[in-house]
C-alpha cells in the first residue's frame, strides 16, 4: 500500500482543489459585490455582505449536494468529490458570516438578548407567509456547524463510520431548512422573478441529479431475487467483469464487491470503512482494491488494510462454475480470509 | 455497465501527486460550469432586486443640534426652521430615538438627572447622529446621556402648531423610524420585522409609513389613546401591510394618528393568504 495512505495530509491535488474553490468563491463575492455597487450604490455594507454571503452560501451548498450524484453519473468528475469536506466547512464560515451579520444587525443592542431574540421577535409561528425564517436559518447554520466540527477523520474514526455518515447525511436537513429560510425570508421581499426561480431551480437540479444517479446505480448494481443452491447466488459471467474491477451486488441486505484479479476473483463487503464509499466503483491497484472515493486500500481475499492500517471489511465466499459467478450472502467476520475462486479450475460442478 | 474510466485504465486517487490526465477536462468542464454558474447567480440577484432607499444615516458624523426638547407624545427636538409669512415660527422636529435599538428615553432621563431640573420645554444643545430620508429627520443620541451639550437660554416658548385632521383609516407598513429613515436598507419588508420588532419594543416609537397615490409617501406616528407610543398594541402587526384607523392630527412637520379604541389594526392581503378588512368603527 502507498506510503501516502493516510487521509488528512495536504497534497498537490487538495490544494489545487482548494485554490479553484477560492478562486470562484472570490469571482462570486467580487462580482456581486461590484454589481451591487454599480447599479446600487446606496446599498449599507451590512446588507451587502449579508446578501453576498447568504447567496454563496446556499449555491455552494447546491454544488456540495450535486457533487456527490455527478460522480455516481461519470466517474471522471471524481477529483470534485474527493476534497468535498473543505467545501462543506468553507461554506459553513461563509454561512457564519451571514449569520453572524444577521444576528448584530436585526437582533444585537436591542432590550433582549440577540440569539434568544432570533426566536421571541417574530412570533408568527403558525403562519406560513409571515413564519420567522430566521430560525429555520438558525437550525440550518447549528447542524452545519455539527458537520464542520466533525468533518476531520478523527470524528469519523471516533463516531464509528455509520454514525458519522448519518450525522453527515443532516446536510439535507440543513438544505431544507435553508430552502425555507430562503423562500420564507428574502423572496418574501424581493419577488423578482430571479428571486424565486432561481431558488425553484436549484431544488430540482438537486433532486434531478439524485433521482438520476438512483437510477443509474440500480441499474449497475445487481439484485437477484432467488437464491440458488446452498445458498450460493448466481451473478455474472466471469467475462462480465472487466479485469482489477468489480461487480456490484445486492443481495437482501449486503451489498456485496466481486473483484476479478490476476486470474481469480474475490467477494468482499461493497461499503468503504471510511465513508461508506462504494467500493465496487474502485480498481485494483497494487493488489489492494482501492477505494474510488478518498483512496483508503484493502487486499481482496481477506478485507483487510495491508499494515500498518486497521480497517477491515467482510468477506463472502464466492465460486466460478462454468464461467458463472456465484456468492453467497452470508458475510464472514471482518478481516477473515477466504480463497478467491481461480478462473483457470472453473469447470467444475457447483455441488 | 461499461465505465469509459475504467476502459480507459485511468484510475483517480486523492493522494496521488497528480490526477490521471483523462480527469483533466471534464473536471475543467465542472470548474466553467461552475464559474458560469456563479456569474450568472450573481448577476440574476443583484440585478432584480428592488432597490434601496436613498435614505441617509450619517454614521460617524456627530453633529450638534440646538432646539426645543419635547417629550410628549414622543421625543423630539424642535429645530427651528424659519417663520411663514404670518411670523409664526416653523420647526424641523427631529425625532429622537437612542442608540442601538432603543428608544431615546433612557438617555434623556439621565440628562436631567444630571442637570438636577427637568428638561422638557427647554431649549438645548443635543448631539448625535442625523438619520433622514423623504422630509423626515431623525436623531440618534449615540452617545447616550452625553449627548447633551449644553442648555440655552429659556427664554423662547415652544408653541406647537397642531391641526385636527378627523378621523380616518390609513394603508400601510408599520415599522420603526430608525431603520425606516435611513439605519437599515432594507428597514422595511418581512427580512427586516425582527428588527423593528426589536426597536419598537426597546422604545423606538412605532410609524406607519404610507404610500399615496400621488406616490409621495408619509410618515404617521401611531399613539393610543392615552397619547403614548401605540408600540405594543401595534407589536404584532409590525412590517405587514396594514389597515390602521384612528383620529388624525398635525403637528408641526409630523402627522399622529390616536388609535380608536377598538381593532384599530387590520391585516391587509396577508403574506400567503387573502384577509377581508373590516370598515373602521365611528
Ligand atoms: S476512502 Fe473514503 S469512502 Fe472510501
Amino acid at each position: 500500500m502507498s506510503a501516502h495512505y493516510r487521509p488528512v495530509l495536504w497534497n498537490p491535488q487538495k490544494r489545487i482543489y482548494d485554490g479553484v474553490m477560492l478562486g470562484l468563491m472570490a469571482l462570486y463575492l467580487l462580482l456581486f459585490a461590484a454589481l451591487q455597487l454599480l447599479f446600487y450604490p446606496e446599498i449599507t455594507e451590512e446588507t451587502l455582505i449579508i446578501r453576498a454571503t447568504g447567496t454563496l452560501a446556499y449555491l455552494m451548498l447546491h454544488v456540495i449536494l450535486v457533487i456527490g450524484p455527478l460522480t455516481r453519473l461519470n466517474p471522471y468528475f471524481m477529483p470534485l468529490l474527493y476534497n468535498r469536506r473543505h467545501l462543506g466547512v468553507t461554506m459553513f464560515l461563509i454561512s457564519l458570516v451571514h449569520g453572524a451579520f444577521n444576528v448584530v444587525q436585526f437582533h444585537a443592542l436591542g432590550n433582549v438578548d440577540p440569539l434568544v431574540s432570533v426566536f421571541v421577535s417574530n412570533l408568527h409561528y403558525p403562519s406560513l407567509g409571515n413564519f420567522p425564517f430566521q430560525v429555520p436559518g438558525f437550525f440550518a447554520l447549528f447542524i452545519l456547524f455539527v458537520m464542520a466540527a466533525t468533518s476531520h477523520d478523527f470524528w469519523l474514526k471516533n463516531l464509528s463510520p455509520r454514525v458519522w455518515k448519518s450525522l453527515h447525511m443532516m446536510v439535507y436537513a440543513a438544505y431544507a431548512l435553508l430552502t425555507m429560510h430562503v423562500m420564507l425570508g428574502i423572496v418574501q421581499l424581493e419577488s423578482a422573478p430571479a428571486w424565486v426561480a432561481l431558488p425553484g431551480a436549484g431544488l430540482l437540479v438537486v433532486i434531478g441529479f439524485h433521482l438520476a444517479a438512483a437510477f443509474v446505480e440500480q441499474r449497475r448494481t445487481y439484485q437477484p431475487q432467488t437464491l440458488d443452491n446452498e445458498g450460493f447466488v448466481s451473478v455474472c459471467l466471469v467475462e462480465d467483469i472487466q479485469e482489477s474491477c468489480a461487480k456490484m451486488v445486492l443481495i437482501g441486505e449486503e451489498n456485496i464487491a466481486i473483484f476479478k484479479y490476476e486470474g481469480k476473483v474475490s467477494a468482499v463487503s461493497n461499503v468503504c470503512r471510511h465513508q461508506n464509499g462504494p467500493l465496487g466503483e474502485g480498481k485494483i491497484i497494487d493488489g489492494c482494491i482501492t477505494c474510488p472515493w478518498h483512496g483508503y486500500q484493502y487486499l481482496p481475499h481477506n478485507g483487510q488494510s495491508p499494515p500498518p492500517f486497521t480497517e477491515k471489511l467482510e468477506t463472502y465466499d464466492v465460486r466460478i462454475v462454468e464461467g458463472q459467478v456465484y456468492v453467497h450472502p452470508r458475510p464472514y467476520p471482518e478481516g477473515t480470509e477466504r480463497p478467491p475462486a481461480l478462473i483457470s479450475a472453473s469447470n467444475s460442478p457447483l455441488l | 455497465m461499461n465505465d469509459p474510466m475504467r476502459d480507459s485504465g485511468a484510475f483517480f486517487i486523492g493522494w496521488q501527486p497528480r490526477m490521471p490526465g483523462a480527469y483533466a477536462r471534464p473536471v475543467r468542464m465542472a470548474v466553467a460550469a461552475f464559474a458560469l454558474v456563479s456569474v450568472l447567480v450573481a448577476s440574476l440577484l443583484v440585478l432584480s432586486q428592488r432597490g434601496f432607499e436613498t435614505s441617509v444615516f450619517e454614521f460617524g458624523k456627530i453633529s450638534t443640534n440646538e432646539g426645543i426638547l419635547v417629550l410628549s407624545p414622543v421625543p423630539m427636538l424642535k429645530v427651528v426652521s424659519g417663520t411663514d409669512a404670518e411670523g409664526k415660527v416653523l420647526y424641523n422636529s427631529l425625532l429622537l430615538v437612542g442608540a442601538g435599538k432603543m428608544g431615546a428615553d433612557t438617555a434623556l432621563h439621565q440628562m436631567a438627572l444630571q442637570m438636577g431640573q427637568p428638561l422638557a420645554g427647554k431649549t438645548l444643545k443635543l448631539r448625535g447622529t442625523l438619520i433622514y430620508y423623504q422630509g423626515k429627520t431623525a436623531l440618534e443620541l449615540s452617545e447616550g446621556a452625553s449627548a447633551f451639550a449644553g442648555l440655552e437660554d429659556n427664554s423662547r416658548v415652544y408653541m406647537p402648531d397642531t391641526e385636527e385632521l378627523g378621523d380616518i383609516s390609513l394603508r400601510g407598513e408599520i415599522l420603526d423610524p430608525k431603520c425606516a429613515l435611513g439605519v437599515m436598507k432594507p428597514g422595511h419588508g418581512k427580512p427586516h420585522l425582527s428588527c423593528a420588532v426589536r426597536c419598537i419594543s426597546g422604545g423606538i416609537p412605532a410609524l406607519l409609513r404610507v404610500a399615496q397615490k400621488s406616490g409621495e409617501t408619509r410618515y404617521v406616528i401611531l399613539l393610543n389613546e392615552d397619547r403614548r407610543p401605540a408600540g405594543p398594541q401595534v407589536l404584532a402587526y409590525v412590517a405587514e401591510q396594514v389597515q390602521v384607523c384612528g383620529r388624525l392630527e398635525r403637528q408641526d412637520d409630523w402627522l399622529l394618528l390616536v388609535l380608536s379604541a377598538e381593532d384599530p389594526v387590520q391585516r391587509l392581503q396577508p403574506r400567503g393568504g387573502r384577509a377581508d378588512v373590516a370598515m373602521c368603527g365611528g
